[in-house]
């Protein structure tokens, strides 16, 4: 589902069906393997899974239309997740989407986190209402596995602005655990 | 190094083995404490992030439904808003564009009648063609996420079992239903279109691919396979299927 007028179309230069494609192109196989782990994580960006979906697949061509550039297939996942990560961003950004208000969206989720299970889903529901300049970094880090130095290069960030954000959102995340916040004052870099 | 930095350091990366930071730990309880709680607070939000997201198939229909309402109502919001942009175009303006679009309709309508929807066969198979994923997607949609993408065209679907994919794509200037559904012979993509239509079945073959466009009770259908078996099934099977809304967004 899109959800803006499209781009001009993102054409793929071959025109035989993906079943097809993946005999004969193992990239293909390895790009669409990884798809339910890449919407998990554009999930978290964008906190909507239809967005999420909306990205991924968008993403997923723009990859599959640059998959000359993978030269090595074991560093796909973060070459991947990197695409999802600029796809969301482009789409929030650069198209300027309208976005429901923020409450109105963690409402929406909130019994949709519920249904998928009750395991953590304080948690879950806190790390969805983190700040996006908090949320990100720490998404890219934990489930992404992406080093700070490779944040700060993605979010074209310094190195201690996402030690801060990293280390600020993990402390906003303490209070839920009536854990006691570490002081802030003395944290550099961009709030 | 001191506590601010072991702890603004911990924070920011709670696996880190620095030996700095691992010699101030030694020498700090107060920071070592700070250490391993936050060493357990990340191991929890990973489980967090690696949990079913939702829309999984398990979610309940409910909770579904408001997520998949809110992206429609959003979609619909700036759509609404392209259109009320639109309107302010002068009136002049409007009578001249409306006179050339009456001469345009009038020179379509009659190229149409003698060779109906050549470009629809081949937009369709462009657009399945840029959609290589759905041939491939093995989850099941869940039922209301289907109602939702077909009421966005004004459609609904009784039954629906067969369907692997759905989303509602912009095709020709309009967000139509595409889906997938699995047969017995494979699978067929169907793309149901409201505002297109074609006076009589007609079966084309393109980049591979065998297709079929029918004239639906408010617009058309598209059927689409690997394979001409199986097509009329699938045409049948759709419209007996599918039952046309009032209200739609077209």
């Amino acid at each position: 589902m899109r959800n803006i007028p499209p781009d001009p179309p993102v054409s793929l230069t071959v025109s035989m069906p993906l079943e097809r494609q993946q005999a004969e192109d193992p990239t293909a196989g390895l790009i669409e393997s990884l798809r339910p782990e890449l919407v998990r994580f554009a999930y978290w960006l964008s906190r909507d899974r239809a967005l999420a979906e909306d990205v991924v697949q968008e993403a997923l061509l723009r990859a599959w239309r640059a998959r000359e550039a993978l030269r090595d297939r074991s560093a796909a996942r973060a070459w991947l997740l990197r695409i999802v990560r600029r796809e969301h961003a482009r789409l929030y950004e650069r198209k300027r989407l309208e976005t429901t208000n923020l409450q109105d969206a963690i409402a929406a989720e909130d019994g949709a986190l519920a249904a998928c299970g009750s395991e953590l889903l304080d948690l879950k529901l806190a790390i969805l209402k983190l700040p996006e300049e908090y949320r990100i970094p720490l998404v890219m880090q934990v489930l992404g596995g992406f080093s700070c130095q490779e944040i700060a290069q993605e979010l074209e960030l310094s190195s201690t602005a996402v030690l801060s954000r990293l280390f600020r959102a993990r402390n906003k995340l303490r209070t839920l655990y009536g854990l006691t916040p570490a002081p802030e004052d003395s944290v550099e870099g961009s709030p | 190094m001191n506590c601010s930095e072991a702890r603004l350091a911990f924070g920011a990366e709670p696996q880190s083995l620095a030996p700095a930071l691992l010699e101030h730990l030694r020498g700090c309880p107060a920071c070592a404490a700070f250490q391993r709680e936050m060493t357990a607070l990340d191991r929890d939000v990973r489980r967090a992030l690696e949990l079913p997201v939702p829309v999984s198939g398990n979610a309940p229909a409910a909770a579904v439904a408001t997520a998949a309402r809110a992206t429609v109502m959003r979609i619909g919001n700036a759509r609404r808003a392209r259109a009320h942009a639109q309107s302010r175009i002068a009136r002049p303006a409007r009578w001249a564009l409306a006179a050339s679009v009456l001469l345009a309709v009038a020179a379509g309508a009659l190229l149409w009648s003698a060779h109906p929807s050549p470009s629809l066969a081949a937009d369709v198979v462009k657009h399945v063609e840029d959609e290589p994923q759905s041939w491939s997607s093995t989850a099941r949609p869940a039922p209301v996420v289907v109602a939702a993408i077909l009421a966005r065209s004004g459609v609904a679907l009784v039954g629906g079992d067969d369907v692997v994919y759905a989303r509602s794509c912009w095709f020709r200037g309009h967000y139509v239903p595409h889906l997938v559904v699995r047969t017995a012979r494979g699978r067929f993509t169907v793309m149901i279109l409201p505002t297109e239509h074609v006076r009589r079945e007609q079966h084309f073959s393109e980049h591979g691919y065998s297709g079929v466009l029918v004239p639906a009770p408010h617009g058309a259908l598209a059927v689409l396979g690997h394979s001409e078996l199986g097509l009329d099934q699938v045409v049948a099977q759709t419209l007996r299927s599918v039952r046309w809304t009032s209200a739609n967004e077209r």
